[in-house]
């Protein structure tokens, strides 16, 4: 254990330069893709009575042939209607429509491509409680 | 004969920036799965990615030593990574460090040109699990001497990690946003000494310092909002708020070898 530590970088200028370097860099980087921007219904939260369809806005064009959506219930039956479709008036938003949902946990799952040619991908939760 | 082979870094820095006119269309890169890993500044990123990074700056102030006043340490860096096929990558990086210490004169120059290489081992996008290996090199000779840029070579084999926690329990699911990133490397010197001659008085003094081998560390927290925002919870953040990474850092280094360093007449 003879070893010495020779240089911790907390240094505080430097933090405070790199950090704000960071924050002014990371949400360009992260724009570099598409993302969700906000849905319908809002991940994670529940809305009373079934919807008829799940939307999901993103930050960028998306390229209608490459984006998908699904919509599973909570043994993994897929639930939605198979119209997943890029709104052409909108095409930042990627909607399909679902059947009649019971009370219950369900799960979206989306992909898509953004102008870029780089694809983004993920899965959110929602509830459905009763009316 | 050394001095006119050697490139300035000045042409170093002119190469780094043409060969940036051949990709204007490269992007930022580390996503695995729906998880977002950001670059870091002072760790090195577990991912490969076509990246111009220009510039990077960090100013440091070293405190007053034995044989030196307080000094303003500023570093002007500029990187750009290359990737040959989805999991290895190249990158060719240059700095310009100015040195301004207290009651002298300010000095500026070139530090040594570094050139890497990285290969992603695992991509396991349901883990979100990133783990690479990479060499670099501090290519000695490329930089000044007067920022004391050295005359040899440092090797710096390294391996990289990036993990989401994606796959916690949903019980547990404001932690999923959270991610680690880290690199660990061992720099060896190509040289294990520097040998400095000087004759004064008919004798001649010769120094041989140690070019110690070194640890190098670090790693990042970073609670991804934009990850909470779309994948965990919505909990109503407005942009810019939405698309933020709050990220803490820890860079350390450890000297890893001992040898004789001494004087002798």
């Amino acid at each position: 254990m003879d070893a010495v530590l020779r240089r911790v970088g907390s240094d505080a200028a430097a933090v405070a330069s790199t950090m704000l370097l960071v924050v002014l860099w990371l949400p360009g980087s992260a724009m570099a893709h598409a993302f969700p921007d906000h849905s319908d219904p809002r991940v994670g939260h529940s809305v009373r009575g079934s919807p008829s369809q799940v939307r999901i806005w993103f930050d960028g064009v998306i390229e209608p042939v490459f984006s998908t959506i699904k919509v599973e219930d909570a043994t993994g039956k897929r639930v939605d209607r198979g119209d997943a479709h890029v709104d052409p008036e909108d095409t930042t938003l990627l909607e399909v429509s679902v059947a009649s949902l019971p009370a219950g946990p369900y799960e979206v799952e989306w992909s898509v491509v953004a102008r870029d040619g780089h694809r983004t991908e993920g899965k959110f939760p929602f509830r459905v409680e009763p009316p | 004969m050394r001095d006119v082979l050697r490139p300035s870094g000045l042409a170093l820095l002119a190469a780094v920036l043409g060969i940036t006119s051949f990709v204007a269309f490269a992007d930022a890169h580390g996503v695995v799965g729906q998880r977002f890993f950001p670059a870091t500044l002072t760790i090195d990123d577990p991912f490969v990615a076509d990246e111009l990074s220009l510039p990077t700056v960090q100013v440091v102030r070293r405190k007053k030593g034995a044989d030196s006043p307080p000094t303003w340490d500023t570093e002007i860096d500029a990187e750009l990574s290359k990737r040959l096929s989805r999991r290895f990558g190249i990158s060719l990086a240059g700095s310009l460090a100015i040195e301004d210490p207290k009651g002298g004169p300010t000095i500026a120059g070139f530090d040594n040109m570094h050139v890497a290489a990285k290969y992603v081992f695992i991509q396991d996008a349901a883990r979100e699990l990133l783990v690479s290996g990479g060499l670099e090199a501090d290519v000695g000779g490329t930089g000044q001497a007067r920022v004391e840029a050295e005359s040899f070579s440092t090797l710096v084999p390294q391996i990289f990690f990036g993990k989401g926690l994606g796959d916690v329990p949903a019980s547990m699911r404001f932690l999923k946003p959270l991610a680690v990133t880290g690199a660990i490397g061992i720099a060896i010197p190509t040289k294990e000494h520097t040998v400095t001659r000087t004759v004064a008085d008919d004798a001649v003094d010769v120094e041989r310092e140690l070019n110690p081998r070194v640890l190098e560390w670090g790693f990042s927290l970073q609670y991804n909002l934009q990850y909470l925002q779309s994948f965990v919870e919505d909990i109503g953040l407005e942009a810019p708020l939405n698309r933020m990474i709050p990220v803490v850092r820890v860079v350390a280094s450890v000297q890893a070898s001992y040898g004789s360093d001494g004087t002798s007449s």
